[in-house]
This record gives structure tokens, sequence and C-alpha cells, in this order.
């Protein structure tokens, strides 16, 4: 960890305010689309992660023994209020054990449009994000998580892994069923209306 | 892709669409049309949660109830001592 990130921390302990809202305001973004991403069909929830992250950071900070660096104590800090929230609501839908195969045992290709539309495409991008928030929506909160920290937060197996306390194949055979589920639903959003 | 082997490819795929270098993917790949379109469809799917704007930045009035509530938490901490 950084010499200024310990001295920062050390200070906040202390009940330094000011050196606390540094550590804020240097990981707020990261755990703020964490959690919309997390709670992607509650934005209201994901306030509320948002700030109950930082206020147990608060709390707990005498805890927090440094050898993970503050941004992944923080990530777990909210991975777990995400996971305490979401297991009390039940109603786990299907997830696929890989894919559905087709009549062959294959795997099935899927299409739809391209990432990064051009900004003229507004709608284009509204609809894509709709997509992307209610298609997460419908995946367990335990999936959720791992497709956030790997494929939004851009963090490894092995630290999704160490954030969410699983095995690393556990965090690959999560990443790999959600991908698929994902892929699917935006395949029938996008899918064009047959002639 | 043969019918009988698609799913064993999986995990390959995956880690294909992760950036990850696998030989034995790759060496497989020119003759499998399906395992192409399935890596390709991966990497989208990939880009398209990466790409969608769903995340944003914290309002200021977000900003400002965490820093009334931290303000109170705070108090109460001192109080509590």
């Amino acid at each position: 960890m950084e010499e200024r990130a310990v001295k920062l921390i050390e200070r906040a302990r202390n009940g330094d305010a000011a050196a606390f809202d540094t550590l804020i305001r240097s990981h707020q973004d990261a755990i703020y689309r964490m959690a919309r991403h997390v709670c992607a069909a509650a934005p209201g929830e994901a306030d509320d992660v948002f700030q109950d992250t930082f206020v147990t950071a608060f709390k707990k900070l005498k805890k927090f023994r440094g050898d993970s660096d503050l941004k992944t104590w923080l990530y777990r800090v909210a991975s777990n209020l995400c996971l305490m929230r979401y297991r009390k609501k039940a109603a786990r839908p299907e997830v696929p054990i890989l894919d559905r195969p087709d009549d062959e045992g294959n795997l099935r290709p899927a299409d739809f449009p391209d990432a990064a539309p051009a900004p003229e495409e507004a709608a284009r991008r509204k609809e894509l994000t709709d997509a992307v928030a209610s298609a997460l929506a419908e995946l367990p909160v335990d999936f959720r998580l791992v497709l956030t920290l790997r494929d939004v937060e851009g963090l490894s197996a092995e630290e999704t892994a160490k954030i969410l306390k699983l095995t690393v194949p556990a965090v690959k055979s999560r990443l790999h069923r959600g991908r698929l589920f994902l892929r699917d639903r935006f395949q029938a959003r996008f899918a064009p209306e047959p002639a | 892709m043969k019918k009988h082997g698609c799913r064993t490819w999986l995990g390959l795929l995956c880690d294909e669409a992760d950036g990850k270098k696998t030989p034995r993917l790759r060496a497989h790949l020119p003759d499998c049309p399906p395992c192409r379109a399935m890596l390709a469809s991966l990497k989208r799917t990939v880009a398209v949660l990466k790409s969608a704007p769903l995340g944003g930045k914290p309002t200021s009035s977000l900003k400002n109830a965490l820093r009334r509530r931290l303000r109170r938490s705070s108090r109460l901490a001192v109080a509590c001592l």
C-alpha cells in the first residue's frame, strides 16, 4: 500500500475527519459504480449500499489491518452489505449450468449489437444500459458480484476470490455462467424480429 | 467445434475472452466456426457490460447525505467514549 494511503488511514483511525474524507473521495466513484451494478434494478438501494459502505468502514477502520489495500477492503465491505441485503430476497432464477445446448448438443452463438455506440446514438445507448440493468437484476446477487468485480471493476479472479471469500474456480464458474446468462438475455432483447 | 466437444472449450473460451492466451483453443479455432462465434459473442457480452454507463458518479446530494451520516456517527462515537 502507498505510504500516503497508510498515513491517511492512520490519521482517519485517530479520528481525523478530513483524512477520512480524502479516503472517501479516492474511492467513492468505484464503490458507487459497483453498487449501481449489483443493485441494478434499484438505484435507491445502490445509494444505501454506497452510504452504508463508508459508514461501516468508518466504524470498523480500527479493525482494518492493512494486509490488503483499502479499496479491496471497501469492496469487501460493500459486497457483504449487498449479500446481506439480497440473500433475504430469495427468488433466485435458474442460471444455466453452462449453456443450453442446441439440438446438436453445441453451444449457441449469440447475436446482439456491438458495444460503444456512437455518441449521437443516445437512445441506443440507453437501450443498452437498460438491457444490462435488467439482465443483471435477473441474476442472483452472488453472480452480480462476480460479474461486477471482474468485468466492470477489472479485478483479477484471485482478487475477486479474496474479496468474496470464494475459491478461484468458484469465481470462474460464476463468471462463465453469468456471462452466458447475460449473453442470452442480450440476444433475446436485441434479436431481430422474424420477417 | 465438433458435436461432442463444445462444452469442453467453454472454460478456455471465457479465458480467451478475458484476454488470456490459450494456445490449445487458438489451434482449435480456425477449424471451428461455432467456437469462433461463441468467442465473439462472449467478448461482446463483456464489452456491453463494461460500456453501459450504469455506474455514473454519486450525486452531490448523495455525497452530502453520506457526510451528514458520518458526522452523526462521529459524534456518537465520541459520546460513547
